[in-house]
């Protein structure tokens, strides 16, 4: 035991012990000191990327510390570091292009934290947007992870930035039917909607002479927060109004016209 | 039916003493509620597409029940349930846009009282300290927006009137409170009246003792040709023998609020 550690060098291991138990106490006081700040002073995700840098800052400091208890010395590592931080660096070219598309990213603020937005396919809520990707909690509840250079490169819709939204209905009608009494019978449906806001107006908008109907675009507008609850219920009452009023949602159908052919006439060959 | 106008309505507001597994039922406009009082719960249950949808009663306690499709039911826990249930109307806890039923015009230089109801809430509260257990519309109004854009404005409930001006042809609804507009057109043109933002939220409401629901009049001056008109709330409705009921549910300076909930009256 001797041959191995001195006294000295077992009060060098306490105390990067000590060290070590000591920063990560901090990290964590200053990480929560820091998010009452933020929380009440930033917007969401600065004071989650606060929070974090404050925590790995302070951990990363009593490590170095705790290093130089042992007797390590820095400046060594940090010229190995540099070494292989050039190695690393092209290795790791799809992290440093994530993570300056993070910084992008915030700068440009196409979206904050608990907004709805969609991406790649992808529609989901923002759960944390950092250096090297933004979180998404999709509605059937799956984790999704989006790289910050796919959230640079692709087209975000933000779903929930304005406070009112816009539905457009797409629907079609017989061309038996009556265009004025339609257009009275889809405005009479809005007005009855409590969530159809009566200002901006409804509108509906003749889209085609289509092969088995007559295209119309029913927009009706919502609060954004009512936007699901507008599309189930409007749809039931122009079908339940539609019934009513004997108004036709055609299927495609085809008009088959049958005739009779003369009958062959028979041939002089045979028997 | 006018002669119904003139007759003292009924309040169903007010301070109710409910028994052990007693009920009392009410019915306001379309909205049926009961409440049932059992030894440590209290269950509120409502409909809101009762008929007839202009009836006003109430019965404490009763031996009726109420049930039917769409009915809502919340139960409410206590160690020991509070005897005294308090049942009050709010207005809204947003701005009412209200809309004139036919285009409305205010000649130049005229000046004009006009009334306009907007929809109430329901609340229920217990005990001696009103503690709020549910507040819900009579009758959900619908939605609307008022801004400049689609991005910017806010959210209102929209509500039609027919703008009547004399106080003895409104109608007395029970589920729906009456503000008497003032407006004065000082303008050298015509006022065309599409909508009044009322921005309910700041005005009380006062009981009279026909049974009537009111707000504080709300006074609307436009002084020049300028687009924007100034607009201030006024006193308590008349005759003055009216008891405040439920205070405003934003009781901060309105002034720059107002006139920015107005700004959209003139287009």
């Amino acid at each position: 035991m001797e041959n191995y550690l001195t006294t000295e060098q077992l009060y060098g291991v306490v105390r990067a012990g000590a060290t070590l138990i000591l920063g990560v106490a901090a990290a964590h006081l200053l990480r929560s000191a820091i998010g009452k700040v933020l929380d009440q002073r930033a917007s969401v995700q600065f004071a989650i990327l606060g929070r974090r840098v404050a925590y790995y800052l302070v951990l990363a400091l009593a490590f170095a510390s705790a290093l130089r208890e042992l007797g390590l010395n820095l400046g060594v590592l940090l010229g190995a570091a540099g070494v292989v931080t050039v190695a690393v660096g092209f290795a790791a070219q799809t992290s440093a292009s994530n993570l300056i598309s993070g910084l992008f990213l915030m700068s440009e603020g196409p979206f904050v934290v608990g907004e709805v937005i969609e991406v790649a396919g992808t529609t989901g809520e923002v759960l944390s947007i950092d250096l090297l990707s933004v979180k998404l909690r999709t509605f059937d509840n799956l984790y999704v992870r989006v790289p910050n250079e796919t959230m640079v490169k692709a087209q975000i819709t933000n779903l929930t930035r304005h406070p009112i939204r816009r539905y457009d209905m797409q629907l079609g009608v017989a061309y038996g039917s009556k265009i004025g009494r339609v257009r009275e019978v889809l405005m009479e449906v809005a007005e009855n909607n409590p969530l159809a806001l009566r200002e901006p107006r409804p509108i509906i908008i003749f889209m085609a002479f289509a092969d088995s109907s007559v295209n119309l675009q029913f927009s009706v507008w919502a609060a954004t927060e009512n936007y699901l609850d507008l599309r189930n219920s409007l749809a039931e009452e122009v079908k339940q109004a539609f019934d009513r009023e004997s108004i036709e949602i055609p299927f495609p159908h085809r008009v088959l016209v049958t005739r009779t052919l003369p009958a062959p006439t028979p041939g002089k060959g045979g028997e | 039916m006018d002669d119904d106008h003139k007759k003292p309505a009924l309040p169903w507001w007010g301070r109710f003493e409910l028994g052990s597994d007693e009920r009392g039922l009410w019915q306001v406009g379309p909205m049926r509620l009961s409440l049932t009082r059992r030894r440590q719960e209290l269950s509120v249950d409502y409909l809101q597409n009762a008929e007839p949808r202009d009836a006003r009663f109430f019965e404490c306690p009763t031996t009726a029940t109420l049930e039917g499709p769409g009915m809502v039911r919340n139960r409410y826990a206590f160690a020991e349930t509070p005897e005294t249930v308090w049942v009050r109307p709010a207005l809204a806890d947003r701005a009412v846009v209200v809309y004139p039923e036919y285009p409305f015009h205010v000649t130049a230089g005229e000046s004009i009282t006009l009334f306009c109801s907007t929809p109430l809430w329901i609340r229920v509260e217990v005990g001696a300290s009103r503690v709020g257990l549910m507040e819900t519309p009579i009758e959900r109004p619908s939605d609307t927006w008022i801004g400049p854009s689609t991005r910017e404005g806010e959210l209102c409930y929209a509500t039609q009137t027919a703008a009547r001006l004399e106080r003895a042809s409104v109608p007395r609804h029970p589920h729906r409170a009456l503000t008497e507009l003032r407006i004065r057109n000082a303008a050298s043109d015509a006022l065309h009246l599409e909508r009044v933002n009322l921005a309910v939220p700041y005005l009380s409401l006062y009981a009279a003792r026909d049974g009537g629901l009111w707000t504080e009049s709300v006074v609307l001056e436009r002084t020049s040709s300028a687009t924007i008109g100034r607009l201030q709330i006024g006193q308590p409705p008349e005759p003055s023998d009216v008891e405040r009921i439920t205070p405003a549910r934003v009781t901060s300076d309105p002034g720059g609020i107002l006139v920015r909930a107005f700004s959209a009256l003139f287009d």
